[in-house]
């Protein structure tokens, strides 16, 4: 019978498998160590230093050229908390800005997790919280200004980033006013 | 890209005098002035099909799968509350579901919309264990008496099984097992689509020596003879978009199992069994009138082979020689009206025929002669469906779906069955209030109407044509509730069902048996479920299922455990690394002995099984998993050993 042949075959198959997944095993290591996957995307060096030495050297060029970039004034929601915001973050330039950003996407998006009752009743929404740093990468004084509609969704957002706690890779970059941004969280489910 | 949320500084601030703000600064700011880019948490939506408002639903996702390494559909279904899945043996051994306390063939299957059982099964039940879930994107459990929307056997429930379909980017993967009982694995899968065409093609094949069936008690000095099992699957979904909104598709699987048995009383060193599936599908959905009218066109077929095989080993060996074929077609039409977003209709017909042949000898010696069964069935029946149903939501939080369906078989009177399920959804404080009242029915099966199966004795079976459907009526409420940000999500449900006229073999005084619809019977629970996770990386889930039944005879129904649980945790302390354990605990039940077939309680169990997986790198991950970790000895079914400790170990790729 096929079968009984096939049985018999059986030993020497799973010799030879046991070897090839060693094989593939080894090899996948090697090629991981190597791999230029693991190493962080980071804004390159050089133009950072240079954007930082530009904002320090002349402020004032640096205050024309943020001028231009100035937001519509009907995006900003009250004018006087924004004013203390500004004095709490001093302009950074543009560069740290992204930098610090990408930081806070890279070490945050990981940690979300879409909320198991959420998903089962289609809840989508996009929650925005204020994300304050203090120069330790240290999160801190987290709040929601923009409810997505779902407390449930709120609330995980919220709770996500109480639980991630700091940063650590911001710590080189963060000015010692500490540094705080406006963090979107969008809730949304994919068709199949 | 991260440039177009760059920093919006305002110059503003700068023209004010910094020391007439030092007091403010102090006080905490309302709003930052720039906005990062966003984080975005995305996950695969969980369509919610009608027949889910207001029921108690499950969903088993293909990442579930991965994460937990199930490979056949029973050890997928040990996970779901409310069910209760008996393989009689191990991998590839027969497998009957009991849905909250319903009978084993009281529970719907359905592959891709299509009806999965066999027309020539004895009872109508279907057989679990031939299902690999390599191709599967999703299995749906949804429990309630549900044949108002899937006509004949949904008393108990219905699970959905919904193979994947081509995305837009190109997927190709495959894996390689290995383990214990010498048993190995491979997988191979390719999907994609362009904007006109989408395609899935998976090959799946899985084999084991296996170990005996038959426990050592019962081995009685015959040798130990490994129970194997090989299953070769092909499936493929292949489909054509010629414009959005209107999609054409073929969907086809086929499988070949072979098993081997241990029939009668003990080891049994050459019975086995091959099982061929093939189901096919081809559909036409449309969307028509932005969203107003949405059809559905179908024509469906199933095919099942089974064959018995064992020779005579001595004069008082048994020997069994048998053929049973069934075949369904179905053609289907469906539409959904959606007038508006608070209402939709649904409205749909079904035209189904069935066929059945067995033939073949079964010969059990004994020291009294030979008893021998021959199997001499040929029938088919055809039935009319039609069914109406509303999903209705009013308010804010409220949703009702109310339906109803009448099926014409040509052998009985119509069978009418209906469905009321109100439910409350409030977002507010993440609670869901679900209630749900239905009959539902299962039409007899072609053998225990029209089947035949002469003895050498001049006796024999012969089915009853004028048996009547089985019907049952049941309803269940409960709530779901979450905490925490959803890290806390709880929920507990009560159901009741009656089930009448059902369907049992008597004999005759001339020593003749037919089948009768002389039984009743009724089964009440609960089902809880409490779901942790304190922190992202790590998760736990408890499910705990209380089951009663009792026949007209106040007796509890057979392989029915009263208390069943199960424990998951996930940890994944990398984010490369994933680490899962599970405990399933199946209580006490009612069985019968296999030798004497006396009423007995069988001993309860508990299994735990722990897996890991390793992403070596985007495209490669390695997995291991130990089943049944402190090899406990457990019969599911009374005379039938489940599986013991079994190491398995596994390399994935995908591009």
């Amino acid at each position: 019978m096929t079968f009984r042949r096939q049985r018999a075959l059986v030993s020497q198959r799973r010799l030879g498998t046991f070897f090839l997944l060693s094989a593939l095993a080894h090899g996948l290591m090697l090629l991981k160590l190597h791999s230029p996957a693991v190493v962080t995307v980071q804004i390159p060096a050089p133009e950072l230093a240079v954007a930082l030495a530009a904002d320090h050297q002349s402020t004032a060029a640096a205050q024309t050229d943020t001028t231009a970039k100035r937001r519509p004034a009907d995006s900003v929601p009250v004018a006087a908390e924004t004013l203390q915001v500004a004095t709490h973050t001093p302009a950074l330039s543009d560069a740290l800005t992204n930098h610090l950003h990408s930081l806070l996407h890279e070490s945050l998006s990981r940690h979300f997790i879409y909320p198991p009752m959420a998903r089962r009743h289609g809840w989508e929404g996009r929650v925005e919280l204020l994300v304050r740093l203090d120069p330790e990468g240290r999160l801190y004084g987290m709040r929601i200004v923009q409810s997505s509609g779902y407390p449930l969704l709120d609330q995980d957002a919220l709770l996500t980033l109480q639980r991630i706690g700091s940063i650590p890779q911001a710590r080189g970059w963060l000015p010692e006013q500490g540094y705080a941004t406006t963090l979107p969280v969008i809730y949304k489910l994919t068709e199949g | 890209m991260l440039r177009t949320w760059g920093a919006r500084e305002n110059a503003v601030s700068r023209s004010v005098s910094m020391t007439a703000l030092m007091g403010l600064v102090l006080i905490l700011p309302a709003y930052a002035e720039d906005t990062s880019a966003p984080v975005i948490v995305t996950a695969t939506r969980v369509p919610t099909s009608i027949e889910q408002i207001g029921s108690s639903v499950t969903v088993i996702d293909a990442a579930e799968i991965e994460r937990r390494q199930w490979r056949t559909l029973p050890e997928a279904l040990a996970a779901v509350p409310g069910l209760h899945a008996v393989q009689s043996g191990v991998t590839g051994s027969q497998t009957s579901v009991f849905t909250r306390g319903t009978n084993s063939n009281h529970t719907l299957v359905l592959i891709d919309g299509v009806k999965a059982s066999d027309p020539s099964s004895p009872n109508g039940a279907y057989d679990f264990a031939h299902i690999l879930l390599e191709d599967v994107e999703r299995i749906e459990i949804v429990r309630g008496p549900q044949s108002t929307l899937y006509g004949s056997d949904a008393l108990g429930g219905v699970i959905h099984i919904i193979t994947r379909r081509g995305r837009k980017t190109f997927e190709a993967a495959g894996h390689v097992e290995d383990g214990s009982f010498g048993s190995y694995a491979r997988a191979a899968g390719v999907r994609g689509a362009t904007r006109f065409v989408h395609y899935a093609l998976n090959i799946a094949h899985t084999e084991t020596d296996g170990q005996s069936i038959t426990p050592e008690r019962l081995r009685a000095g015959r040798p130990e003879e490994r129970d194997g099992y090989r299953n070769t699957t092909y499936s493929g979904r292949f489909g054509v978009t010629p414009a959005p909104g209107f999609d054409i598709q073929l969907i086809s699987r086929y499988s070949k199992a072979h098993t081997d048995l241990d029939v009668g009383d003990g080891e049994d060193a050459d019975s086995y069994g091959v099982t061929r599936q093939a189901v096919n599908r081809l559909e036409a959905r449309g969307t028509f009138f932005s969203d107003l009218w949405k059809p559905l066109l179908a024509v469906s077929h199933t095919w099942h082979q089974r064959l018995n095989f064992n020779e005579r080993q001595n004069t008082l060996g048994d020997e069994d020689h048998t053929r049973h074929q069934g075949e369904r077609w179905k053609a289907e039409f469906q539409n959904d009206f959606r007038f508006n977003n608070a209402n939709t209709l649904t409205v749909g017909a079904e035209r189904e025929k069935e066929t059945m042949k067995s033939v073949g000898t079964s010969v059990y010696g004994s020291s009294f002669g030979d008893f021998v069964i021959s199997q001499d069935s040929n029938a088919s029946a055809r039935s009319y469906s039609a069914y109406l149903l509303d999903q209705f939501t009013p308010g804010k939080y409220f949703r009702l779906s109310a339906g109803a369906r009448l099926d014409d078989h040509d052998a009985f009177d119509p069978v009418t069955t209906w469905r009321l399920t109100p439910s409350v959804v409030i977002p507010v404080t993440a609670t869901r209030l679900k209630a749900s009242y239905g009959t539902a029915y299962k039409a007899p099966s072609l053998y225990e109407r029209f089947g035949r199966s002469p003895t050498n004795y001049g006796t024999q079976f012969f089915g009853n044509p004028d048996l009547l459907p089985e019907e049952s009526t049941g309803w269940e409420t409960g709530v779901e509730q979450a905490f925490w940000g959803g890290r806390v999500d709880t929920g507990v449900t009560y159901y009741q069902n009656r089930f009448d006229n059902l369907i049992q073999t008597v004999f005759t005084s001339s020593f003749d048996s037919t089948t009768v619809n002389i039984k009743r019977a009724e089964s009440r629970g609960g089902e809880y479920y409490l779901a942790l996770r304190p922190f992202d990386a790590f998760e736990a889930r408890l499910d705990y299922s209380y089951t009663r039944t009792r026949d007209d005879a106040g007796l509890e129904l057979l392989r029915r455990p009263r208390h069943r649980g199960r424990l998951a945790f996930d940890y994944r302390p990398l984010p490369t690394l994933g680490l899962t354990l599970e405990t399933l605990y199946v209580g006490e039940r009612q069985d019968v002995d296999r030798v004497s077939g006396a009423r007995l309680t069988a001993v309860d169990y508990t299994l735990v099984n722990l897996g890991g997986s390793w992403s070596v790198s985007k495209s490669w991950s390695l997995y291991a998993r130990v089943q049944n970790l402190f090899d406990r000895e457990h019969e599911p079914a009374s005379g039938f050993q489940g599986l013991g400790r079994g190491g398995f170990l596994g390399v994935k790729g995908a591009l």
